[in-house]
Protein backbone atom coordinates (compact mmCIF):
# COMPACT_ATOMS: atom_id res chain seq x y z
CA UNK A 1 0.00 0.00 0.00
CA UNK A 2 1.44 3.30 -0.89
CA UNK A 3 1.58 6.60 1.64
CA UNK A 4 -1.36 7.80 -0.37
CA UNK A 5 -3.22 4.79 -0.20
CA UNK A 6 -2.70 4.65 3.53
CA UNK A 7 -3.49 8.02 3.71
CA UNK A 8 -7.30 7.44 2.11
CA UNK A 9 -8.22 4.74 4.73
CA UNK A 10 -7.71 7.76 7.76
CA UNK A 11 -10.24 9.73 7.16
CA UNK A 12 -12.05 11.70 10.30
CA UNK A 13 -8.46 10.95 12.02
CA UNK A 14 -6.48 13.45 9.53
CA UNK A 15 -5.37 16.48 11.55
CA UNK A 16 -6.06 20.05 9.54
CA UNK A 17 -2.52 20.22 8.52
CA UNK A 18 -2.65 17.19 6.86
CA UNK A 19 -6.17 17.42 5.22
CA UNK A 20 -4.50 20.47 3.78
CA UNK A 21 -1.47 18.54 2.87
CA UNK A 22 -3.53 16.29 1.02
CA UNK A 23 -5.98 18.89 -0.59
CA UNK A 24 -2.44 20.48 -2.20
CA UNK A 25 -1.69 16.70 -2.90
CA UNK A 26 -4.55 16.24 -5.03
CA UNK A 27 -4.28 19.66 -6.67
CA UNK A 28 -0.58 18.61 -7.80
CA UNK A 29 -0.55 15.13 -9.12
CA UNK A 30 -4.56 14.93 -10.42
CA UNK A 31 -4.35 17.74 -12.74
CA UNK A 32 -4.94 16.43 -15.78
CA UNK A 33 -7.75 14.17 -14.75
CA UNK A 34 -9.41 17.47 -13.65
CA UNK A 35 -8.73 19.07 -16.80
CA UNK A 36 -10.77 16.29 -18.79
CA UNK A 37 -13.56 16.01 -15.37
CA UNK A 38 -14.01 19.91 -15.95
CA UNK A 39 -14.51 19.73 -19.82
CA UNK A 40 -16.57 17.07 -19.50
CA UNK A 41 -19.03 18.43 -16.86
CA UNK A 42 -19.33 21.97 -18.42
CA UNK A 43 -19.83 20.22 -21.24
CA UNK A 44 -22.56 17.56 -20.01
CA UNK A 45 -23.44 20.07 -16.95
CA UNK A 46 -23.47 16.85 -14.89
CA UNK A 47 -20.49 14.34 -13.87
CA UNK A 48 -20.48 11.50 -11.23
CA UNK A 49 -17.15 10.64 -10.15
CA UNK A 50 -15.96 8.36 -6.88
CA UNK A 51 -12.88 8.64 -4.56
CA UNK A 52 -12.15 6.53 -1.63
CA UNK A 53 -15.12 5.08 -0.48
CA UNK A 54 -17.27 7.90 -1.85
CA UNK A 55 -19.21 8.86 -5.10
CA UNK A 56 -19.65 12.42 -5.73
CA UNK A 57 -22.10 13.74 -8.19
CA UNK A 58 -21.43 17.58 -9.49
CA UNK A 59 -23.97 19.52 -11.26
CA UNK A 60 -24.19 23.03 -13.07
CA UNK A 61 -27.26 24.98 -12.18
CA UNK A 62 -28.14 28.50 -12.57
CA UNK A 63 -24.27 29.26 -13.75
CA UNK A 64 -22.90 27.31 -10.52
CA UNK A 65 -21.52 24.13 -9.67
CA UNK A 66 -22.60 22.15 -6.90
CA UNK A 67 -21.69 18.71 -5.31
CA UNK A 68 -23.64 15.92 -3.78
CA UNK A 69 -21.90 12.81 -2.46
CA UNK A 70 -23.01 9.67 -0.93
CA UNK A 71 -20.45 6.48 0.88
CA UNK A 72 -20.44 4.19 -2.86
CA UNK A 73 -22.52 1.44 -1.37
CA UNK A 74 -25.72 3.79 -0.77
CA UNK A 75 -28.90 4.49 -2.50
CA UNK A 76 -29.07 7.88 -2.56
CA UNK A 77 -26.90 10.97 -2.40
CA UNK A 78 -27.66 13.28 0.15
CA UNK A 79 -28.31 17.46 0.12
CA UNK A 80 -25.79 19.61 -1.42
CA UNK A 81 -22.78 20.12 0.28
CA UNK A 82 -20.84 23.15 -1.77
CA UNK A 83 -21.34 24.96 -4.71
CA UNK A 84 -19.11 27.63 -6.23
CA UNK A 85 -20.19 30.18 -8.69
CA UNK A 86 -19.41 30.33 -12.66
CA UNK A 87 -17.05 32.92 -14.45
CA UNK A 88 -18.76 34.66 -18.11
CA UNK A 89 -16.11 32.77 -19.57
CA UNK A 90 -14.79 29.00 -19.43
CA UNK A 91 -11.42 30.03 -19.55
CA UNK A 92 -11.73 31.60 -15.87
CA UNK A 93 -12.98 28.69 -14.75
CA UNK A 94 -10.56 26.06 -15.50
CA UNK A 95 -8.58 26.40 -12.45
CA UNK A 96 -11.38 27.23 -10.11
CA UNK A 97 -12.89 24.23 -11.12
CA UNK A 98 -9.94 22.46 -10.32
CA UNK A 99 -9.70 23.36 -6.91
CA UNK A 100 -13.14 22.53 -6.69
CA UNK A 101 -12.82 19.21 -7.48
CA UNK A 102 -10.02 19.02 -5.27
CA UNK A 103 -11.61 20.30 -2.27
CA UNK A 104 -14.47 17.97 -2.92
CA UNK A 105 -12.57 15.07 -2.76
CA UNK A 106 -10.89 15.74 0.16
CA UNK A 107 -14.08 16.16 1.94
CA UNK A 108 -15.24 13.05 0.42
CA UNK A 109 -12.31 11.31 1.75
CA UNK A 110 -12.90 13.13 5.38
CA UNK A 111 -16.14 11.47 5.62
CA UNK A 112 -16.10 8.30 3.46
CA UNK A 113 -12.17 6.97 3.86
CA UNK A 114 -11.32 3.53 2.46
CA UNK A 115 -12.05 0.51 4.65
CA UNK A 116 -9.53 0.36 7.10
CA UNK A 117 -8.80 -1.31 10.55
CA UNK A 118 -12.48 -0.63 11.50
CA UNK A 119 -14.87 2.54 11.08
CA UNK A 120 -16.08 4.16 13.56
CA UNK A 121 -19.40 5.13 12.28
CA UNK A 122 -20.19 8.69 11.58
CA UNK A 123 -23.75 9.10 9.94
CA UNK A 124 -23.65 13.18 9.05
CA UNK A 125 -21.14 14.65 7.28
CA UNK A 126 -18.92 17.63 8.27
CA UNK A 127 -16.45 19.42 6.27
CA UNK A 128 -15.15 23.23 6.93
CA UNK A 129 -17.08 25.90 6.18
CA UNK A 130 -14.16 27.53 4.28
CA UNK A 131 -12.94 25.55 1.69
CA UNK A 132 -8.77 25.89 0.88
CA UNK A 133 -9.14 27.66 -1.91
CA UNK A 134 -11.41 30.36 -0.64
CA UNK A 135 -8.74 33.35 1.64
CA UNK A 136 -11.29 33.00 4.42
CA UNK A 137 -9.97 29.65 5.25
CA UNK A 138 -6.86 31.45 6.10
CA UNK A 139 -8.36 33.94 8.60
CA UNK A 140 -11.36 32.09 9.96
CA UNK A 141 -14.10 34.14 7.80
CA UNK A 142 -12.91 37.29 8.85
CA UNK A 143 -11.63 38.44 5.12
CA UNK A 144 -9.92 37.96 2.45
CA UNK A 145 -7.29 40.39 3.76
CA UNK A 146 -6.13 39.11 6.41
CA UNK A 147 -6.52 35.44 4.55
CA UNK A 148 -3.66 36.59 2.22
CA UNK A 149 -1.67 37.24 5.00
CA UNK A 150 -1.81 33.95 7.00
CA UNK A 151 -1.40 32.36 3.45
CA UNK A 152 1.72 33.62 3.24
CA UNK A 153 2.70 33.04 6.72
CA UNK A 154 1.56 29.05 6.08
CA UNK A 155 4.04 26.30 5.44
CA UNK A 156 3.30 23.47 3.44
CA UNK A 157 3.13 20.70 6.05
CA UNK A 158 5.62 17.30 5.98
CA UNK A 159 3.18 15.46 4.82
CA UNK A 160 2.96 17.02 1.37
CA UNK A 161 6.80 16.41 0.77
CA UNK A 162 6.51 12.80 1.82
CA UNK A 163 3.51 12.58 -0.62
CA UNK A 164 5.70 13.93 -2.95
CA UNK A 165 8.56 12.20 -2.60
CA UNK A 166 6.59 8.50 -2.56
CA UNK B 1 -103.29 37.24 -9.30
CA UNK B 2 -101.40 35.84 -6.56
CA UNK B 3 -98.71 37.59 -5.03
CA UNK B 4 -96.36 35.06 -3.29
CA UNK B 5 -92.86 36.16 -2.15
CA UNK B 6 -89.88 34.05 -3.81
CA UNK B 7 -88.08 31.93 -0.57
CA UNK B 8 -85.09 33.29 -0.22
CA UNK B 9 -82.39 30.39 -1.87
CA UNK B 10 -80.21 30.17 1.50
CA UNK B 11 -82.00 30.29 4.29
CA UNK B 12 -81.57 33.26 6.74
CA UNK B 13 -80.51 30.90 9.36
CA UNK B 14 -77.24 30.07 7.52
CA UNK B 15 -76.62 33.57 6.06
CA UNK B 16 -72.83 34.75 6.85
CA UNK B 17 -73.63 37.35 9.62
CA UNK B 18 -69.75 38.23 9.04
CA UNK B 19 -68.52 39.19 5.79
CA UNK B 20 -66.49 36.48 4.07
CA UNK B 21 -63.25 38.67 3.50
CA UNK B 22 -62.97 39.95 7.13
CA UNK B 23 -63.69 35.51 7.94
CA UNK B 24 -60.78 34.84 5.84
CA UNK B 25 -58.72 37.71 7.18
CA UNK B 26 -59.42 36.50 10.86
CA UNK B 27 -58.30 32.56 9.46
CA UNK B 28 -55.37 34.08 8.07
CA UNK B 29 -54.34 35.91 11.51
CA UNK B 30 -55.19 32.75 13.15
CA UNK B 31 -52.76 30.96 11.25
CA UNK B 32 -49.81 33.28 11.30
CA UNK B 33 -50.06 33.33 15.18
CA UNK B 34 -49.78 30.25 15.57
CA UNK B 35 -46.96 29.57 12.91
CA UNK B 36 -45.03 32.25 14.78
CA UNK B 37 -45.64 30.16 17.95
CA UNK B 38 -44.50 26.92 16.81
CA UNK B 39 -41.11 28.61 15.29
CA UNK B 40 -40.42 30.42 18.86
CA UNK B 41 -40.76 26.89 20.29
CA UNK B 42 -37.42 25.10 18.37
CA UNK B 43 -34.78 24.80 20.86
CA UNK B 44 -31.16 24.05 20.02
CA UNK B 45 -28.47 22.94 22.48
CA UNK B 46 -25.13 21.35 22.01
CA UNK B 47 -23.91 18.40 24.75
CA UNK B 48 -20.56 18.08 25.68
CA UNK B 49 -18.85 14.67 26.36
CA UNK B 50 -15.79 14.93 29.05
CA UNK B 51 -12.63 15.53 27.30
CA UNK B 52 -10.77 12.48 26.85
CA UNK B 53 -7.55 11.22 25.47
CA UNK B 54 -8.84 9.29 22.23
CA UNK B 55 -8.40 5.82 21.80
CA UNK B 56 -9.46 6.10 18.32
CA UNK B 57 -6.93 8.23 17.14
CA UNK B 58 -4.21 6.62 19.15
CA UNK B 59 -5.70 3.15 16.97
CA UNK B 60 -5.62 4.71 13.88
CA UNK B 61 -2.57 7.16 13.53
CA UNK B 62 -0.70 6.19 16.61
CA UNK B 63 -0.72 9.46 17.77
CA UNK B 64 -1.69 10.75 21.74
CA UNK B 65 -4.72 13.08 21.50
CA UNK B 66 -7.32 15.10 23.79
CA UNK B 67 -10.44 14.55 21.78
CA UNK B 68 -13.61 16.68 22.51
CA UNK B 69 -17.04 15.58 21.15
CA UNK B 70 -19.75 17.74 20.86
CA UNK B 71 -24.01 16.90 19.57
CA UNK B 72 -25.83 19.51 18.43
CA UNK B 73 -29.37 18.90 19.53
CA UNK B 74 -32.74 20.23 18.64
CA UNK B 75 -36.19 19.72 19.22
CA UNK B 76 -37.15 19.75 15.94
CA UNK B 77 -35.28 18.60 12.45
CA UNK B 78 -32.32 20.70 11.75
CA UNK B 79 -30.28 21.12 8.43
CA UNK B 80 -26.66 21.56 9.55
CA UNK B 81 -24.98 22.98 12.60
CA UNK B 82 -21.89 24.61 12.17
CA UNK B 83 -19.40 24.92 14.93
CA UNK B 84 -15.84 26.49 16.09
CA UNK B 85 -14.08 24.63 19.28
CA UNK B 86 -11.74 25.02 21.45
CA UNK B 87 -9.87 23.45 23.79
CA UNK B 88 -7.82 25.13 26.72
CA UNK B 89 -5.34 24.15 29.25
CA UNK B 90 -3.78 25.59 32.05
CA UNK B 91 0.08 26.30 31.98
CA UNK B 92 1.88 27.87 34.71
CA UNK B 93 -1.01 28.97 36.20
CA UNK B 94 -2.59 30.33 33.50
CA UNK B 95 -5.28 29.52 30.92
CA UNK B 96 -4.29 29.18 27.23
CA UNK B 97 -6.06 28.38 24.16
CA UNK B 98 -4.26 24.63 22.59
CA UNK B 99 -6.42 24.24 19.65
CA UNK B 100 -8.94 26.07 18.14
CA UNK B 101 -10.69 24.78 15.29
CA UNK B 102 -11.56 26.29 11.91
CA UNK B 103 -15.42 26.68 11.25
CA UNK B 104 -16.81 23.40 10.60
CA UNK B 105 -20.01 22.31 8.88
CA UNK B 106 -21.60 18.84 10.24
CA UNK B 107 -25.07 17.79 8.53
CA UNK B 108 -27.62 16.06 9.88
CA UNK B 109 -27.19 12.88 11.28
CA UNK B 110 -28.93 10.90 8.68
CA UNK B 111 -31.05 8.34 11.01
CA UNK B 112 -31.84 11.07 13.63
CA UNK B 113 -32.22 14.51 12.32
CA UNK B 114 -32.06 16.31 14.99
CA UNK B 115 -28.65 15.89 16.21
CA UNK B 116 -25.32 16.73 14.45
CA UNK B 117 -22.25 15.15 15.98
CA UNK B 118 -19.04 16.57 15.96
CA UNK B 119 -16.28 13.93 16.68
CA UNK B 120 -12.97 15.08 15.29
CA UNK B 121 -11.63 18.05 17.70
CA UNK B 122 -8.93 16.61 18.68
CA UNK B 123 -5.43 17.63 19.56
CA UNK B 124 -1.95 15.92 20.18
CA UNK B 125 -1.03 16.09 23.99
CA UNK B 126 2.31 14.60 25.20
CA UNK B 127 2.44 10.79 26.06
CA UNK B 128 2.09 9.88 30.19
CA UNK B 129 1.35 13.91 31.17
CA UNK B 130 -1.71 14.94 33.14
CA UNK B 131 -3.20 18.26 32.27
CA UNK B 132 -6.35 20.24 33.33
CA UNK B 133 -8.25 20.83 29.82
CA UNK B 134 -12.16 22.46 29.28
CA UNK B 135 -13.21 22.68 26.07
CA UNK B 136 -16.25 25.71 24.83
CA UNK B 137 -17.90 25.76 21.26
CA UNK B 138 -20.46 28.08 19.57
CA UNK B 139 -21.90 28.51 16.22
CA UNK B 140 -25.21 28.22 14.34
CA UNK B 141 -27.93 25.57 13.66
CA UNK B 142 -29.28 26.08 10.28
CA UNK B 143 -33.14 24.65 10.50
CA UNK B 144 -34.91 22.99 7.27
CA UNK B 145 -36.82 26.01 6.29
CA UNK B 146 -33.86 28.02 6.35
CA UNK B 147 -33.72 29.88 10.15
CA UNK B 148 -30.74 30.01 12.05
CA UNK B 149 -30.11 29.83 15.47
CA UNK B 150 -27.26 30.48 17.75
CA UNK B 151 -25.99 27.81 19.76
CA UNK B 152 -22.99 27.83 22.09
CA UNK B 153 -21.62 26.34 25.34
CA UNK B 154 -18.86 24.92 27.33
CA UNK B 155 -17.43 21.89 29.07
CA UNK B 156 -17.61 23.70 32.61
CA UNK B 157 -15.11 23.42 35.06
CA UNK B 158 -11.54 22.62 34.25
CA UNK B 159 -10.97 18.62 34.46
CA UNK B 160 -7.44 16.65 35.12
CA UNK B 161 -7.19 14.44 31.61
CA UNK B 162 -3.77 12.41 31.42
CA UNK B 163 -2.32 11.79 28.05
CA UNK B 164 -2.10 7.89 28.18
CA UNK B 165 -5.11 4.80 27.04
CA UNK B 166 -6.61 3.35 30.04
CA UNK B 167 -5.38 -0.29 30.28
CA UNK B 168 -7.63 -2.45 28.91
Amino acid sequence: MSLFEEYLTLGPWLAEEQRRDLYKFLLKTRRDKYRLDSELLLQNRILDTLFANGAILYLINDNAISYKTKRVDEPAYGDEVRSLQLRRFNFLNTARIRKFFAQAELDVLRNFPNPGKEIEENRGFGFNVYPYYDLNYYSNGRGKFLGILNKIRTRDGELLQNLLAS
Amino acid sequence: MSLLKPRPLIPILIKPVVPVWVLIAAMAAQYAITTIGRSEDISCFLKFERIHHSTSVKERIGKDAIKLNITSECTEEQFQTQLTSRIYSIRNGKEIMIYGSNPTNQLADKRERRKAYFLDFWVECKKGATEMYRGSAEGEVSLKDGRKLSVSGNTGKYLAVKCESKAK
